[in-house]
């Protein structure tokens, strides 16, 4: 009992510590060179190019793809005649607070890159590297679905 | 000063409407209850993976690790609402055998727990094609609050490991009361990761909704039970001491003024958590039997002094205020099944039976048989006689050791023809009542009517 103050107080010190300690993860950038690792294999539902009179023509192609950490990566890709128009998420991959939170940092520049180039030939996010690979694996599956590049 | 006698001569308080009856139905229920959430924590483990993850490198470590981190988390929280003194848990189960669950349950989360930390680890490990001790820094270092989880896990580690018996007898009994308060706050310190990191709980806002609930639940329980109804309870019968007189050498009874005191729901041989707000006192509380049915607005307690704290009882201030918890305990008239019952003390273990045996309702035979050392340690013998006498029970007044009266299976035979119909209701000191029941047993009576009050929990 006379120890009280000494217990309290070296809780009260012990908790400030542990509590003040701050995880980190390294911020994401554009890397210069693609990955080469693919982690998954690819497993694809069909696209449905349309013919038409017209001389466009709309297409749209889904592809699901596993990540390396197990979970799925599924994209769905609209073109409009060879222009990539939108290509939306439908899964994102994450099964982790770390991969969400990483995810949903990486994806929109992974998207982004993508419809810039009009290709799936886009450079990876460093501290993405799963994701990054996954994210251009399923987005060539599913260009070669609808016959682009 | 109040002492017994002047008390004894007040009326017995009528008794409150309301009584501390056991209901083996809710504890059933709970029962049922709690085997569904642990089916629940495993479903919810299974369903979180898919086939791709379970088959992906390190996906099978990692299912394993989770399974092993819910089901370790959920027995935690259900061994802390075993302790949180539920009153109709409490009253229907008992408190002793609440902790020997307690227990008996307690080295299951530690494995699971530490089965938890090492599968995830590997488990991560081997996705990320990096060593066990690599991985190990970047959850430290990257993943959310997973450092203050491992910092409550070596709380909980340090409270398991100082409860096994044979540390525990090396211990002081304040050192290791103080190490497993620290459980509270290990279990607040790995809330946090479970919900930022838990492939179940990420994304998913009905199980972490239900998760929060889970938790919010516990708190609640155990705050309420195990704080604001003693404290509430304490202030509103604002108890003080108003006698300490000596029943026998070492023994003390002590009297108390109440507010209300009619109001408290108790039974006969039911006792309270005792804390006398008196210098050096006052943090700590002991469990003492009523030796007397409330007389409104007066309660009794009888203590032997065997420890330090007991011997301060014998000196203390009139006037000293008296904070309680409880009533708690399961050895009351309702245990009963039958309408013959024995009720059996020994030493100060005649205490509650002096209160059982003036609850015991009245169309119930009784016989007592209460024996002690010496003629002077045979306590409440003037009050027990009346009673019996009042009543037409059996009396027998064994005085002398256990060599002369063994109270055996050829003793109690002799004393005690027809004890395979009664309910028999024992305490004493543990070794004592240990042969006691075993001896009942071999007579004939069936477990469901041996009762007992052991003193040292």
């Amino acid at each position: 009992m006379r120890r009280a103050p000494i217990v309290i107080t070296s809780t009260a010190a012990g908790l400030v510590l542990v509590l003040s300690f701050h995880t980190s993860r390294p911020s994401l950038q554009i890397k210069s060179a693609t990955s080469g690792t693919v982690g998954g294999t690819s497993r694809g539902t069909s696209g449905h190019p349309t013919s038409s009179t017209s001389s466009t023509t709309e297409a749209t192609g889904t592809d699901t793809t596993h990540t390396a950490t197990g979970s799925d990566i599924q994209l769905e890709v609209k073109a409009s005649g060879s222009k990539i128009t939108n290509i939306s998420i439908v899964q994102d991959g994450s099964n982790d607070g770390l991969s969400y939170q990483i995810n949903s940092e990486a994806v929109p520049i992974l998207q982004s890159e993508a419809l810039s180039a009009q290709s799936a030939q886009i450079d990876g996010v460093s501290g993405a590297t799963y994701t990054s690979a996954a994210y251009v694996q399923s987005l060539q599956s599913a260009l070669d679905k609808i016959g682009i590049q | 000063m109040m002492d017994g006698t002047e008390m004894q001569s007040i009326p017995p308080t009528v008794p409150a409407r309301r009584q501390p009856r056991p209901n083996h139905r809710v504890v059933d229920a709970a029962a049922v209850a709690v085997g569904l959430g642990l089916g629940a924590c495993v479903a919810l483990a299974v369903t979180a993976e898919t086939k791709g993850a379970l088959s992906a490198p390190g996906g099978l470590a990692t299912f394993g690790g989770r399974l092993a981190g819910l089901t370790g988390t959920y027995l935690l929280l259900i061994m802390l609402l075993l302790v949180a003194r539920i009153p109709v848990i409490e009253r229907t189960v008992g408190q002793d055998r609440l902790l020997h669950w307690h227990r008996r349950l307690g080295q299951w989360p530690i494995y699971l727990l530490t089965a938890h930390a090492v599968l995830i680890t590997f488990g991560y490990a081997e996705q990320a094609k990096t060593g066990a001790w690599h991985e190990f820094t970047i959850l430290v270092g990257s993943y959310a609050d997973v450092l203050m989880a491992i910092v409550g896990f070596g709380l909980l580690v340090t409270a398991a490991v100082t409860s096994i018996r044979a540390a525990r007898r090396r211990i002081r009994y304040e050192t290791w009361w103080t190490i497993h308060l620290y459980v509270y706050l290990g279990l607040a310190l790995a809330f946090s990761h479970q919900l930022a990191n838990g492939a179940s709980f990420v994304g998913h806002p009905l199980t972490r909704a239900l998760w929060v609930a889970l938790w919010v639940a516990t708190a609640g329980t155990v705050l309420v039970f195990r704080v604001v109804l003693p404290v509430a309870r304490s202030a509103w019968h604002d108890l003080r001491v108003v006698g300490v007189h000596e029943e026998a050498p070492g023994v003390v009874s002590i009297v108390c003024h109440g507010r209300n005191v009619e109001g408290l729901v108790v039974a006969g041989g039911q006792f309270f958590q005792w804390r006398f707000l008196a210098r050096g006192m006052w943090w700590q509380a002991h469990p003492y039997s009523l030796s007397a049915m409330p007389r409104s607005p007066y309660l009794r307690v009888t203590v032997k002094a065997t420890g330090d704290h007991s011997r301060r009882l014998t000196r203390l201030p009139i006037g000293t205020r008296v904070a309680i918890e409880g009533p708690y305990g399961a050895f009351t008239r309702h245990a009963r099944n039958t309408n013959k019952v024995l009720l059996v003390g020994v030493g100060v273990g005649i205490t509650p039976i002096r209160a059982l045996l003036e609850d015991m309702d009245p169309w119930v035979d009784v016989t007592v048989v209460i024996r002690a050392s010496s003629a002077e340690h045979l306590i409440f013998r003037d009050e027990i006689r009346s009673l019996v006498t009042n009543r037409g029970g059996q009396l027998h007044e064994l005085v002398g050791s256990r060599r002369a009266h063994p109270l055996d299976q050829r003793h109690l035979r002799r004393l005690v023809p027809d004890i395979a119909q009664r309910d028999v209701y024992v305490c004493g000191p543990g070794d004592f009542g240990d042969a006691l029941v075993a001896a009942s047993r071999r007579l004939g009576v069936p477990d469901n009517r041996i009762h007992r009050e052991q003193f040292a929990f």
